[in-house]
């Protein structure tokens, strides 16, 4: 390729960049402005709301409070006898309702004073007015509502025309063209026929419980919202003809806008989600940290979205399908700029010598490619059993992971708990350091000692008698060993019964009952610390020094010290880096030992990390228990990059 | 000379130019590109697609109904498999379109299975059905078998609340939810070496000036009086016996109230407060709302006389009397059975059997075991004649949420399973298998003759085991448990004065509200409104 059309290549790349990403900005912008307002809450701890006319909306609070909110503010505000179960407004928005949770039905007027209209034999746990002005209760008591039923009250009756026994409490109601529908913790929904007198119609049961219900009489549609976030589509027989995952949350409310054909639910973690009539879901915005507890349409033919606490939005849904459309472009702008970006770097990569370099590689490869597909099973084992669960750790040291919650990123929080707020985490830390240490110490020493016992004897039938016995305590299990030395510090055990023995009776303790004693005997347990593994490369490594050496160190008067320090530990460099590298790992691993002994006691006196990130995966914490891990994996590595340090100036110095 | 051997590096491999076929295939390979990468993007980032019509619902469920499936059972006790075997059996009898499928296995401590279980819920769909909850009490997932107390068992046609009795072998995590079910239940009590009480000269102890009094002589005597943990003997059991001797007032405040979401007319409204009674906290709804609620407004308080004097009481025994590595004995027994210490609090039932065991396999030599009940704390400031621990046994069942039709499915076999249709054949199946089994929490059941004696000789005196009685020692979380169980070592290790304890408790609760209430779940509108239901639960 000559200079000139290279240029001309690089003039069209730029050309192409700027112009496909003007592109896609200005497409993206027409569809992406905001399609919500906030407005400052008018009420805090809102439990329950409904529209009375476009502009006024009739609120529970949490407590036992209603208020009425005319744009934006409150005009009149009433305490009641009890918790708000429901509040419901007449068709015509001439008179309110309010339901309390011990079984009183009051009608209200414009400045919300109370008149008793109804009672019902427990608390209500929902209400509504048809449009012929029936009022629909829902009541029940207990967890779980057994008892429950919906009762329609024709208008301005005291007596009930219809009782709808549902079994289940209800967590959801709503009333609308001639109909009721409800649904329940027992995942039903059904529905009551208001224009002959409040009959069930039907009532069918769903996978989850029911959070939520809507009628949309112009569609013959009831949308039920549940507690897995899914929104369910039932068509007026009760048939039901689909449904969506929304989200991961319960869907607190579900409403319908028929001016635009959508669909809109809030959910327990404050998300509003706006979907076609298909169920696709257009939009999706986070408007309160708290569950959204109604959408209710405005006087403008938008959509207000009440918070249980925090600000309130105007939703203007009209704006949907445009933010949507331009949310549909944004995989492809990044892909553009994704394959924009690649085809520089392998333009930029492909230079000179690298180019040459990579093609070699593959030729190698290529003519190797049996062998590469006889290694690939095992790449592949080794990446799906090791690689991915600790890349997927780590992700998840950066979550609230737990068998209680919705897993949610949460970004350095664990991080930030562990290093300032977990007193434990830092004492375990310093136990860590000081078992660690002397850790290291016991598996380089006695088995160092007694690879050079084995190594200078001179007969041979010993050397092997010696050798075999020393490799024959790693046929004994970790575990038994430290169940032994529990036994060996007992109060009834043998280091007591010895110093008993002996007339030292004053000198017997709870070795490992005490906090002063404990870590101590922690890094005791296991003496005479020869273990099998370093002390056969120590061997080894002596085995493969030249004789010669010994011999010219010999001539030269060194004794057997000097031989130590300036042949054999020279020599064992390697030795010792793998050894200490491998007791290193070892020890910030292991917790099994601390864990059988002591179980990080008495209080936290052998406490150490890996102990505490095995008790928090018990209690089901496994975000922080990741975070704790990863932790550890960076104390290694850091170990690690020392020891490869220590390497790199031993050999300096060889050379 | 040099940037033109760099730009001629540029072209195409040898450096020869591309020919126009391999320039068209390169461009029509990066125009399928874009749109395959941008697909798979969309992919990625889209949600809600759309209504699924495969989706279509769980179906009814109801009394009477067949059922096609299968059902994974995974708890803690793996039974012999003669009463798996009558189990599956008999159920299929009357379900045979279920498959049981046993994975139980011989773990080989609670750990082990605590880890097992950890494992399974962490998956976003675990996979067994049944479990042992207690285990991993956090899981939000399990099914609230208070549901279904009232709801007619098809294969005893009563409540299933009449079939086993929950208020006896149920357990109930931090929220109050019943979570978990069990198929027998114990009385706990002090087991004690007769020999060597007779050596020092005292009987059992029947108040707890008593008990100090007798270990003293005992330690006198040169033996060593107390065989017990820091892991949950003090801590937990003999805390919870005694804060509720101390606190049974609290009932009052930590109950649901009329017009509270879990208030039950047929329970609460029956609820008449007599400390005495020993059954009383089987009486009551308990709201957590309620107990969070009054340790916020500081009407249940810690800094009390009473909590002072508890707490001075167990310091008088606890570590003095016990042995030496009392605070990291794990299983005290063996200082029992060895006569390393003179007594144990364990069940006596399962104890004396294992002691005669051993006395008959020469692990130790044998001496005349003997027990008695717990003695009670005196004086102006306790309020009511001490409860036990009466603990859950046999088999832990909990239910995993799942859709409604598996769920349904499953509490169908839980309600033939932990009733007489079910649990008959597999307690049969136990005992051909040589199983001990105890007094079970299932009504209708026959036993050998030998087993009714042993059952009819159990007298219980109410369980002190409910949530809020464990809350100064538990926490919310592993930190919370371990700071609490650090302030209560080290008044027992006389490192603080019981007074100074009583307050730096209170202080905790207080600084420690907002984190103790999160990691339960709980917001501060739902203490707020303990009449709403809370946004977890």
């Amino acid at each position: 390729m000559g200079r000139g059309r290279l240029w001309l290549l690089a003039a069209a790349a730029v050309v192409v960049a700027a112009a496909g990403n003007a592109g896609f900005a200005t497409a993206y912008g027409s569809g992406g402005s905001d399609l919500r307002s906030a407005r400052p809450a008018a009420v805090t701890g809102v439990a329950d709301a409904v529209a009375v006319d476009p502009s006024t909306t009739l609120v529970a609070t949490l407590g036992d409070q209603v208020a009425l909110v005319r744009d934006g503010r409150v005009v009149a505000r009433q305490a009641l006898d009890a918790t708000v179960g429901g509040v419901a407004a007449s068709a015509d928005g001439s008179t309110y309702y309010a339901g309390t949770s011990l079984g009183t039905v009051y009608t209200l007027d414009g400045s919300l004073h109370p008149t008793v209209a109804l009672r019902v034999p427990d608390a209500v746990a929902g209400l509504r007015v048809a449009s012929d002005g029936a009022v629909v209760v829902a009541h029940g008591s207990g967890a779980f509502g057994q008892n429950s039923t919906v009762d329609v009250y024709p208008a301005g009756a005291a007596t009930a025309s219809a009782v709808a026994r549902v079994g289940a409490s209800v967590n959801g109601l709503d009333a609308a063209g001639g109909t009721a529908v409800y649904g329940t913790l027992a995942a039903q929904v059904g529905e009551l026929t208001l224009d002959g007198g409040g009959k069930q119609a039907w009532q069918v049961t769903l996978p989850q419980p029911v959070t939520s219900v809507a009628a949309v009489p112009s569609r013959g549609w009831v949308l039920a919202g549940d507690s897995s976030g899914r929104l369910n589509l039932l068509d007026d027989h009760g048939s039901v003809s689909g449904s969506v995952a929304v989200g991961p949350y319960p869907l607190t409310t579900v409403a319908y806008d028929p001016a635009h054909d959508e669909i809109l639910t809030g959910d327990q973690h404050g998300t509003l989600r706006i979907l076609d009539d298909s169920g696709r879901v257009l939009v999706t915005s986070q408007l309160a940290n708290s569950p959204l507890r109604a959408i209710v349409a405005t006087r403008r033919g938008d959509y207000l979205a009440v918070p249980q606490s925090g600000v309130w939005s105007t939703v203007d849904t009209g704006a949907a399908r445009a933010a949507y459309r331009a949310q549909r472009l944004r995989p492809w702008w990044i892909a553009f700029d994704a394959v924009l970006v690649v085809g520089l770097l392998v333009l930029l990569g492909l230079t000179g010598r690298r180019r040459a370099g990579l093609a070699r590689t593959g030729r190698r490869v290529w003519r190797n490619r049996l062998a590469y597909l006889m290694v690939a099973p095992t790449v592949l084992v080794v990446a799906g059993l090791t690689f991915y669960p600790a890349v997927t750790a780590f992700y998840y040291s950066f979550t609230n992971f737990s068998l209680s919650a919705v897993t949610e990123w949460v970004g350095l929080s664990n991080y930030r708990t562990i290093f300032t707020g977990d007193t434990y985490f830092w004492v375990g830390v310093k136990n860590m350091a000081i078992v660690t240490g002397f850790s290291l110490l016991k598996t380089v020493t006695v088995p160092l000692l007694a690879a050079e016992l084995v190594f200078w004897l001179r007969n041979a039938i010993h050397q092997y008698v010696f050798r075999t016995l020393f490799v024959l305590s790693a046929v004994v299990p970790t575990l038994v060993i430290t169940l032994l030395w529990k036994q060996v510090f007992d109060p009834y055990g043998l280091i007591n019964s010895l110093l008993s023995a002996v007339g030292l009776d004053s000198w017997r303790h709870a070795w490992l009952g005490d906090e002063a004693t404990a870590l101590w005997s922690v890094i005791g347990a296991g003496f005479p610390y020869l273990t099998a593994f370093p002390f056969l490369i120590f061997l080894g490594g002596l085995l493969t020094i030249n004789r010669e050496i010994y011999e010219s160190a010999a001539i030269d008067g060194a004794g057997r010290f000097r031989r130590f320090v300036h042949v054999d530990l020279a020599h064992l460099r390697p030795q010792l880096r793998i050894v200490g590298f491998l007791g290193l790992v070892g020890t910030v691993e292991n917790f099994a030992s601390i864990f059988i002994l002591t179980n990080g006691g008495p209080g936290d006196a052998t406490e150490v990390p890996a102990l505490e990130m095995y008790t928090r995966i018990g209690s089901g914490d496994l975000g922080y228990a990741s975070a704790i891990g990863v932790i550890l994996f960076a104390v290694i590595v850091a170990a690690t990059m020392f020891i490869l340090r220590f390497r790199r100036s031993a050999m300096e110095v060889d050379a | 000379m040099t940037s033109d051997v760099r730009l001629d590096s540029l072209g195409p491999a040898q450096g020869r130019a591309p020919s126009r076929r391999e320039f068209l295939t390169r461009v029509v390979a990066g125009a399928l590109a874009v749109p395959a990468l941008g697909g798979v993007l969309a992919a990625c980032t889209d949600n809600g697609g759309g209504f699924d019509k495969s989706s279509s619902g769980g179906g009814s469920t109801g009394a009477g109904k067949k059922f096609t499936g299968q059902l994974v059972i995974s708890t803690v006790i793996n039974p012999p498999k003669a009463a798996q075997q009558a189990l599956t059996d008999a159920y299929k009898k009357v379900q045979p379109g279920v498959e049981l499928v046993w994975e139980t296995q011989d773990f080989s401590g609670s750990d082990a299975y605590t880890q097992f279980l950890t494992t399974q819920l962490a998956a976003k769909s675990p996979r067994p059905d049944f479990v042992s909850g207690v285990y991993a009490k956090t899981y939000s997932g399990y099914v609230d078998l208070d549901q279904y107390r009232q709801t007619t068992d098809p294969y005893t046609k009563q409540p299933w609340g009449q079939d086993i009795n929950f208020d006896l072998g149920g357990s109930r995590n931090a929220l109050g939810q019943l979570y978990q079910a069990s198929t027998a239940v114990s009385h706990y009590n002090w087991i004690y070496n007769q020999d060597m009480f007779g050596k020092a000269g005292v009987q059992p102890p029947t108040t707890w000036d008593e008990f100090v009094d007798v270990c003293a002589k005992l330690k006198a005597a040169g033996i060593t009086p107390v065989a017990a943990n820091f892991q949950w003997i003090v801590p937990q059991w003999l805390t919870e016996i005694y804060f509720d001797q101390y606190h049974v007032d609290w009932v009052q405040t930590v109950r649901a109230q009329k017009g509270d979401w879990n208030y039950d007319p047929t329970l609460d409204g029956k609820f008449a407060y007599d400390p005495n009674d020993g059954n009383i906290h089987a009486k009551y709804t308990y709201s957590p709302q309620r107990f969070w609620k009054g340790i916020k407004d500081q009407t249940l308080r810690f800094d009390t006389p009473e909590m002072a004097e508890l707490v001075a009481n167990l310091a008088k025994v606890f570590p003095k009397y016990a042995t030496s590595d009392f605070f990291v004995m794990a299983d005290p027994y063996p200082s029992l059975l060895k006569s390393q210490a003179a007594m144990i609090l364990a069940d006596p039932q399962v104890t004396m059997k294992t002691l005669a065991s051993d006395f008959k396999s020469n692990s130790a030599s044998p001496f005349t075991p003997a027990t008695f009940e717990g003695p009670a704390m005196q004086s102006s400031l306790v309020k009511c004649k001490p409860r036990a621990i009466e603990p859950k046994g046999g088999d832990y069942v909990s239910i995993i949420k799942k859709d409604s039709q598996q769920t349904a499915m499953a509490v169908d076999f839980a309600m033939f399973w932990l009733s007489k249709a079910g649990y008959q054949p597999y307690l049969n199946g136990e005992i051909q298998a040589g199983l001990a089994v105890g007094t079970s929490d299932i009504s209708g059941l026959t036993f050998p003759a030998a087993i009714e004696q042993q059952n009819k000789s159990i007298t219980f005196v109410g369980n002190a085991e409910v949530v809020y009685n464990q809350a100064w020692t538990a926490g919310a979380d592993p930190t919370s448990k371990a700071d609490l169980q650090g302030m209560l070592k080290d008044v027992l290790q006389g490192k603080l004065a019981p007074q100074a304890y009583a307050t730096g408790l209170q202080k905790y609760f207080q600084d420690n509200f907002d984190k103790l209430i999160a990691k339960l779940s709980l917001t501060e509108d739902d203490i707020a409104n303990p009449s709403r239901r809370p946004s977890a639960a």
